[in-house]
């Protein structure tokens, strides 16, 4: 007869459990919920809402907003322009990615091996990635022009130099070159941390089994920040293929012709220039398809070999 | 004690950077002015940058002072990003402009949509402006529906800068300007010179080594289109029923013309160079808008640069372009606030001659181009006569932005050699029908 009390407070207290469980959970989302309305409102919504725009035809000034299926997709096989500012866009992002992965890592190579000025080279080669697109696009615009600092250089050499941004053949490469240099201080940053998480004992251990430098690097170093490089290839390559400012700035919109119109630039004009919102929400959701399709290969390809 | 000062030092470095960025990222426009106290505001976004934006602050300055009752929300954008801008507040609904300046081109945009009002008309039914005033192939090119929407407040063309020092010594009066596309031609030739001061054709002459260029292309909007009414053709005709002429064989005979100029005779450079090479004697004549008037007005000394009208290179017609900056008004503007913005827009146009003066933009209103200003503004005469008699304006397109985008990259294409002019024109062709259907 006594269980029965028993089994009732042995119920209380399982029951008195579950709702210390319900509120440690209820203080678990309360502590989340400013993020999940930022993340909702900001970055949920959006993407949903870009996803469904991509399958109307959706004119801003004209009002018009419909459901037309697949034909935007239809509309972007037949669009040139489309291809052509995508094939632009995915050489800019393999040239810059590599480009940045050894700047960046040579830069991080180098700053790891001196001992004096150590603080001030780091930060003076962070700090270009502090400034905006714009006033990099108007510094280069100048350095790169036919009349510019850069030709005047090579003048003096007797070169009668280029013309980086308007040569067809240059434009890309130039553009290249520019963002390299304002953006390397980043993946730089994340070498180091890379490199320094290297056990010295390794070095040492490499050294007196007689490793060159060489050696070293491709044997040791390289092997064990392997992680590291991943995260730097996936993020960089999904950066760069975004590039919109630099042709925005400094050629005019992705000229001269289309030789650096690029996919973002493309979306933009057909979102906001030409209020094809539908049309420009096909495009961004194709991109996004494109970008997760090279990020899957990377990790296959470079995932492999890494030991997290 | 060492690392700290290394770290200040590279803090104080950081500073200096930013510092130093700050005149670039200070560039940024877009401020709000609030001129004048009244109960009644108007929201005015306006294009118009440099001396000409200037010049439109001073008059609204003063229409805020003679007009106690209003406010105006005066707000310059640059002409980049300006339609962006205004078509993303148009279609928000809320925190747009209640006048904005307009291009005539881009007017169908606004008009065809409804989201402009025929304030023109309004106010030509109510008499405050003289419909008379105005050059019908402008007023034409903004009406729809048998209405006129906004209201032209100046109207230019583009014509032929041209360095008198550089005239005198290829011994050219400026008295005898080119008269056709052999004699431009001609021109261009003897206003040429390497760095040993010979022209082509010259025994010795070193095509590679140029020291005075003859011609620089400013805006291949500027610079071609006046060609193509020339062989008798247009990029597209008239809104809303537009035809696309762009790949027509007049339209690829004036191109070629200009293509000639880089690839056959080497006398033009392929890409935009500045006209500021005018400034060291670099440059011989410049193709260029009436706005650039200022620039070589504040830059060069009395007499050394001069106007031609744009020459005649086709075989139809002379002609120059035609633009007009309208005062365009929102159709979601409440009937007191039109009421004022009328009065704005009536002081403006009544003081545009003001504008002229200090700008070198012709007014809108013929009976502002007064003989005067011609002694005044040394583009004025030949521009103005020009624009009077073959004055042709820019075509109007529902697309207009869509298809000058079109129609930049084309051109860019052709004359840097990425594409003939059949292949660029052709390509364009096809997008801007695209872009229409």
């Amino acid at each position: 007869m006594k269980s029965i009390p028993a089994a009732t407070d042995s119920g209380r207290s399982s029951n008195w459990a579950l709702t210390n469980k319900r509120r440690e959970a209820l203080a678990g989302y309360l502590f989340l919920a400013p993020y999940l309305v930022f993340f909702l409102v900001f970055l949920a919504g959006p993407v949903i809402s870009a996803f469904v725009t991509a399958f109307v035809e959706w004119e801003l000034l004209r009002g018009t907003y419909r459901f037309i299926g697949l034909e935007n997709f239809q509309l972007i096989m037949e669009d040139d322009l489309f291809w052509i500012a995508m094939g632009n866009s995915l050489y800019f992002a393999l040239m810059t990615t590599a480009g940045n992965v050894v700047v960046a890592l040579c830069a991080a190579l180098a700053l790891k091996s001196i001992r004096l000025g150590h603080t001030l080279f780091r930060v003076v080669m962070y700090a270009p990635v502090v400034l905006s697109i714009s006033v990099i696009g108007i510094i280069f615009s100048r350095l790169l022009a036919p009349f510019g600092l850069l030709n005047a250089g090579l003048e003096l050499l007797g070169h009668k130099g280029f013309d980086y941004l308007a040569d067809p053949n240059l434009v890309l490469p130039s553009l290249s070159l520019t963002t390299i240099w304002w953006g390397f201080g980043f993946p730089m940053l994340i070498f180091l941390a890379a490199l320094y998480a290297v056990p010295e004992a390794l070095y040492e251990a490499a050294r007196i089994d007689g490793a060159g430098r060489r050696q070293i690097l491709w044997r040791v170093t390289l092997p064990l920040i392997r992680p590291a490089l991943l995260f730097i290839i996936v993020t960089q390559f999904i950066a760069h293929i975004q590039v919109f400012g630099q042709p925005y700035i400094m050629t005019n919109g992705g000229g001269p012709g289309y030789s650096s119109y690029t996919i973002v630039l493309h979306i933009y004009r057909n979102a906001f220039s030409y209020y094809h919102m539908g049309y420009a929400g096909a495009m961004a959701l194709s991109l996004g398809v494109v970008m997760f399709v090279f990020a899957l290969a990377q990790f296959r390809l470079l995932g492999r070999y890494t030991e997290y | 004690m060492y690392r700290k000062q290394i770290s200040r030092l590279a803090l104080a470095f950081m500073v200096l950077l930013l510092i130093g960025a700050l005149p670039l990222a200070a560039q940024d426009d877009g401020e709000v002015q609030e001129l004048g106290t009244g109960e009644i505001e108007i929201n005015f976004w306006s294009g118009l940058g440099g001396p000409d934006g200037q010049s439109m602050t001073d008059l609204i300055t003063r229409f805020a002072e003679e007009n106690p009752d209003v406010t105006i929300n005066y707000q310059i954008l640059g002409w980049g990003t300006f339609f962006d801008k205004l078509s993303a507040a148009i279609v928000a609904g809320s925190g747009g402009p209640d006048l904005m300046t307009l291009w005539h081109s881009v007017v169908p945009q606004y008009a065809l949509t409804g989201h402009i009002m025929p304030v023109a008309e309004q106010m030509f039914n109510l008499g405050m402006l003289d419909k008379d005033d105005f050059s019908p192939a402008l007023l034409d090119s903004i009406t729809f529906d048998g209405e006129v929407y906004p209201v032209p407040f100046d109207n230019y063309g583009s014509g032929l800068y041209v360095n008198t020092r550089l005239l005198e010594r290829a011994g050219i009066s400026f008295d005898d300007p080119p008269e056709n596309g052999e004699e431009f031609l001609e021109y261009v030739r003897r206003l040429t010179w390497d760095a040993n001061g010979n022209n082509p054709g010259d025994d010795g002459f070193d095509g590679e080594n140029i020291a005075v260029w003859p011609l620089s292309i400013g805006w291949n909007r500027v610079t071609v289109t006046p060609a193509l009414y020339q062989w008798g053709t247009d990029v597209v005709t008239a809104a809303p029923d537009a035809e696309v002429l762009i790949d027509s064989e007049e339209a690829k005979a004036a191109v070629q013309y200009f293509h000639d100029l880089v690839f056959q005779h080497h006398v033009l450079p392929g890409v935009n160079w500045s006209g500021e090479l005018m400034l060291n004697d670099g440059l011989s004549m410049y193709l260029d808008g009436a706005w650039t008037y200022n620039f070589y007005n504040t830059n060069m000394e009395d007499g050394q640069i001069a106007f031609w009208p744009y020459p005649r290179l086709g075989p139809e017609r002379g002609s120059t372009i035609m633009w007009s900056h309208t005062l365009a008004v929102s159709s979601n503007i409440e009937q007191d606030t039109l009421d004022a913005t009328m009065r704005l827009i009536q002081f403006l146009s009544d003081n545009s001659k003001e504008h002229s003066i200090k700008t070198g933009m012709p007014s809108a209103r013929l009976s502002l181009r007064t003989e005067d200003l011609a002694d005044q503004i040394w583009t004025f005469g030949a521009l103005t006569t020009q624009m009077a008699s073959e004055g042709v304006p820019e075509y109007q397109s529902e697309r207009f932005t869509e298809v000058e985008n079109i129609m930049a990259h084309a051109y860019s294409s052709i004359f840097t050699g990425q594409q003939t002019v059949e292949e660029g024109l052709d390509d364009a062709a096809a997008r801007i029908r695209r872009a229409l259907r």
